[in-house]
């Protein structure tokens, strides 16, 4: 969610309108799912699934061109020329016979009267003035100099802030408070009992912060989860050690491991991961007579709007959702639950009636609600097996994955469950593009665990690009085989894979001897893995200290994400990437202990510092293709290509995330 | 009433004396340009200059900053290098989501800048003054402890300094030679 998006639709649109960039202006869409519809769900509006170029791409095009086929008919009729000899350049719409010119300002009231028509010309890609280009962003100027709206920047008339105190455990829930204390507090306004916990309203973050401080609460633990992160990853071992339902089978596995004349294995641990956005949670909700207005940075409009409408009582459309730049997401903001929006919500329903206005409400999560607040990327537990025949070829492949579901139970579930299986616990893992004859992935789904989990970016991806494309260097080790050659040989049906893999080798000088200082140990490693339609390889070159610490020195990318509408937005969204996904691999860890979340902060979970980034380069695969999603695509084989790169190093196979550089001590 | 000057402008507060920075200026000033990430100075979202210092004004209580000049993003292109960094932010196209943004720029003017005051800091080590732009800050840590070649060369405060708390970097510079 670094929004983008926000310069690349308008760049498809003001591309086809032949619109003058500098005048573009973009805001956010109030929540309408009629209107805006993301087609590749729908019907709902909603951001998600680096779906935003592709869901827009048609769209934006044909609404572009139909607005520019309106100001020319406009412009035709009022200086009574034919419509094949005006132009129109930059906002511009020209008739070079007559000299005559007019700004689509001029027209466009005109044009708004002229028949909406049914078929229009597209421009031939040949044509691009923006697309491809240096479009820039619409929203640096705002983000520049601090004028740019985020929900935590809202204020309104009376306006209350909310600080709640949560149960130390996710199903705890409140026995009994004291809030006389809080109440004593300066600034203080009300304490009120909600099903999330206990909220302090006062009138300004601080106050309300000193007011939960102060508040003494008893927490009813006996429907609360209690287990530790340990103790979840010892019964998922448990589970894999049985076959959970079948997500893929492709051939005779059992008989090519029966056949086989080597077996390779290895199990992998992936963490809860929080998704820690620099804005933490927040949300304004304020109660009118006719309806309620919301002020959030969404990205799940219509499940936020029903969801509140619902709950208040009130049609959907009563429910007014004022889109706001967010400070971040990867996931979190698409709760599926609408966790902190009803949050919100009820806090104005608890205070509704106390006085003869019911004031607004920000509700205000700070770093340790939003880092304790669950919604958490699943924990998983991955086992891998390869059958290598007698001639040391690689045909059989088993992959077993347990991890709960983020979808079951949410309104996806039609759309992505199918025969018990969570689409996104395998994506990545059951589409493995490589040509291995004899295949089978299967999963298990513990519904046990209490611990709310959610989309993280790249979702599945983010967990099955690393013990596929890890696993497969180890194999390579146990082939003999170079891991670019190797993965080039099982890609030959999948060119798009295989042209950004290599793409990437190239660039990075595969094959090169890498010079390390004395007491020194380096390494290249390349990943290559799809998500979101999008083909992304990279080469990582990384430095292992004598103490097992490890610095990433530089990664290069090679991306195939369809056309580029923007090269520079597709840069900056690899080179985030990379950094969030290497923040993840050397330290992104959510445990529990009883139950309770042991991080609050980024002292307990950090995040990568400017000092540990790589340098990254990305390079564009040059494609005529529709878009294809760039948001997350760039984050699933940073991991694996470090790791590799770490066991080019070292020999050594990491298998658990984050890494344990303590196994890397020289 | 606490008497706190930002951006050249004299403001009486009527907040409480422990009440950081950073939420006098967001609750009380509605100066929402200086963001709020994580309340114990580790992330830097709130960084505002405070005598030409960037300084983390989450964890800075408003009680200790009376008598200092306090510059915040609204007013960080009123002198030559912030105007210069904010033009480089923007001709780049630094931001995306673009929330810490503030915070950033803060610092990046506060470290590029010469600062008479911090030449007693003992994390203070030679670095390339001129504003550098986000996406070499992106391949290169900031501080560059060899990079003594080349002219530009001025002393300011090491960056690792403005990952202590706020307190600590006030108290440092103000340390002893």
């Amino acid at each position: 969610m670094g929004q983008g998006t926000y310069t690349g639709l308008a760049t498809i649109l003001a591309e086809e309108l032949d619109a003058d960039w500098k005048h573009v202006r973009v805001e956010g869409a109030a929540a309408d799912a009629k209107r805006y519809n993301n087609t590749l769900w729908g019907p709902t509006q909603g951001t998600g699934g680096s779906t935003a170029m592709a869901n827009s791409w048609d769209q934006m095009r044909q609404a572009g061109a139909t607005g520019r086929a309106m100001l020319v008919t406009a412009a035709a009729k009022r200086w009574n020329v034919g419509v094949a000899d005006i132009a129109v350049c930059e906002g511009i719409v020209s008739h070079a016979g007559s000299a005559r010119k007019a700004s689509f300002g001029e027209l466009a009231l005109d044009a708004a009267k002229e028949t909406v028509p049914t078929e229009v010309k597209l421009k031939d890609p040949r044509d691009f003035r923006l697309i491809g280009k240096q479009a820039r962003r619409t929203d640096s100027a705002a983000k520049t100099n601090g004028t740019a709206q985020f929900t935590q920047d809202v204020f309104l008339p009376g306006m209350l802030v909310a600080v709640v105190a949560h149960p130390p455990q996710f199903g705890a829930t409140v026995k009994s408070f004291d809030a006389s204390r809080a109440k004593a507090v300066k600034g203080v306004v009300d304490v009120v009992q909600i099903p999330q916990g206990v909220a302090v309203l006062a009138k300004d973050t601080w106050s309300a912060k000193k007011g939960r401080d102060a508040l003494s609460v008893n927490w009813d633990d006996s429907k609360a989860f209690k287990l530790g992160t340990d103790e979840i990853l010892a019964r998922y071992r448990e589970m894999a050690r049985k076959p959970g339902l079948i997500a893929r089978q492709t051939g005779d596995t059992g008989k090519a491991f029966a056949g086989a004349a080597r077996v390779v294995s290895a199990s992998f641990d992936f963490p809860y991961l929080a998704h820690a956005a620099m804005e933490p949670m927040n949300c304004v909700v304020q109660l009118k007579a006719d309806g309620c207005e919301v002020w959030n940075g969404e990205q799940s409009q219509t499940v936020d709007q029903g969801r509140l409408a619902e709950f208040f009582g009130l049609k959907p459309e009563q429910v007014k959702i004022n889109m706001l730049y967010a400070g971040g997401s990867f996931g979190r903001r698409a709760s599926s639950q609408s966790d902190y929006v009803l949050e919100a919500a009820h806090i104005v329903k608890a205070i509704n009636g106390r006085s003869s206005v019911t004031p607004p409400v920000k509700l205000i999560w700070l770093r340790e609600d939003d880092m304790r607040g669950g919604y958490y990327r699943p924990l998983f537990h991955h086992a891998l097996e390869a059958a290598l025949d007698g001639s040391g070829k690689l045909v059989g492949w088993r992959h077993r994955l347990v991890g709960q579901s983020i979808i079951a139970g949410t309104p996806f579930t039609a759309m992505l469950v199918k025969d018990g299986i969570d689409q996104v616990s395998v994506e990545g893992a059951a589409n493995l593009p490589y040509a291995i004859p004899n295949l089978t992935v299967d999963l298990h789904t513990p519904t046990d665990i209490g611990v709310p989990v959610l989309w993280w970016r790249s979702v599945g991806s983010s967990h099955t690009a690393y013990s596929t494309e890890v696993f497969l260097d180890q194999v390579a080790v146990a082939m003999g085989k170079d891991p670019v050659a190797l993965r080039l040989e099982l890609l030959s049906e999948h060119p798009r894979h295989a042209g950004v893999l290599k793409l990437a080798s190239e660039k990075a000088h595969w094959g090169t001897p890498l010079k390390a200082a004395a007491g020194e140990r380096r390494g290249r490693g390349v990943a290559v893995h799809e998500s979101f339609n999008s083909f992304v390889a990279q080469v990582a070159e990384v430095t292992v200290k004598k103490d097992g610490s490890i610095k990433v020195e530089r990664v290069v990318c090679a991306v195939d994400c369809g056309t580029a509408i923007n090269p520079d937005n597709i840069r900056s969204q690899v080179e985030g990437a990379v950094g969030f996904a290497l923040s993840a691999a050397l330290s992104g860890e959510i445990t529990l202990k009883g139950g309770r979340v042991e991080q609050g902060n980024f002292d307990s979970y950090p995040l990568l510092r400017i000092g540990d980034m790589p340098k990254v380069e990305v390079h564009i695969v040059p494609s005529t293709s529709a878009p294809t999603g760039i948001g997350e695509p760039g984050v699933p084989p940073l991991a694996p290509a470090v790791a590799n790169a770490i066991a080019a190093a070292t020999g050594k196979f990491l298998h658990r995330m984050p890494f344990n550089t303590a196994e890397l001590v020289a | 009433m606490i008497k706190l000057t930002i951006n050249g402008k004299v403001h009486q507060l009527d907040v409480a004396p422990d009440t950081p920075l950073l939420w006098a200026l967001r609750d009380t000033l509605h100066m929402t340009g200086t963001k709020y990430g994580c309340g114990q100075a580790l992330c830097g979202a709130c960084n505002v200059l405070v005598d030409g210092t960037p300084v983390r004004s989450c964890v800075t209580p408003v009680s200790a900053m009376v008598g200092r000049k306090i510059r915040t993003i609204e007013a960080v292109d009123s002198e030559r290098v912030g105007k210069v960094v904010q033009d480089a932010w923007r001709k780049l196209d630094v931001v995306q989501c673009g929330y810490c943004q503030s915070g950033g720029r803060s610092s990046a003017v506060g470290t590029a800048q010469p600062e008479p005051q911090a030449k007693r800091c003992r994390h203070r080590q030679r670095h390339v003054g001129q504003p550098v732009p986000l996406r070499d800050l992106r391949a290169r840590p900031r501080c560059h402890p060899r990079s003594r070649q080349g002219s530009g060369l001025r002393r300011s405060p090491c960056p690792r300094s403005l990952l202590k708390t706020s307190a600590a970097a006030i108290s440092c510079k103000a340390a002893p030679a």
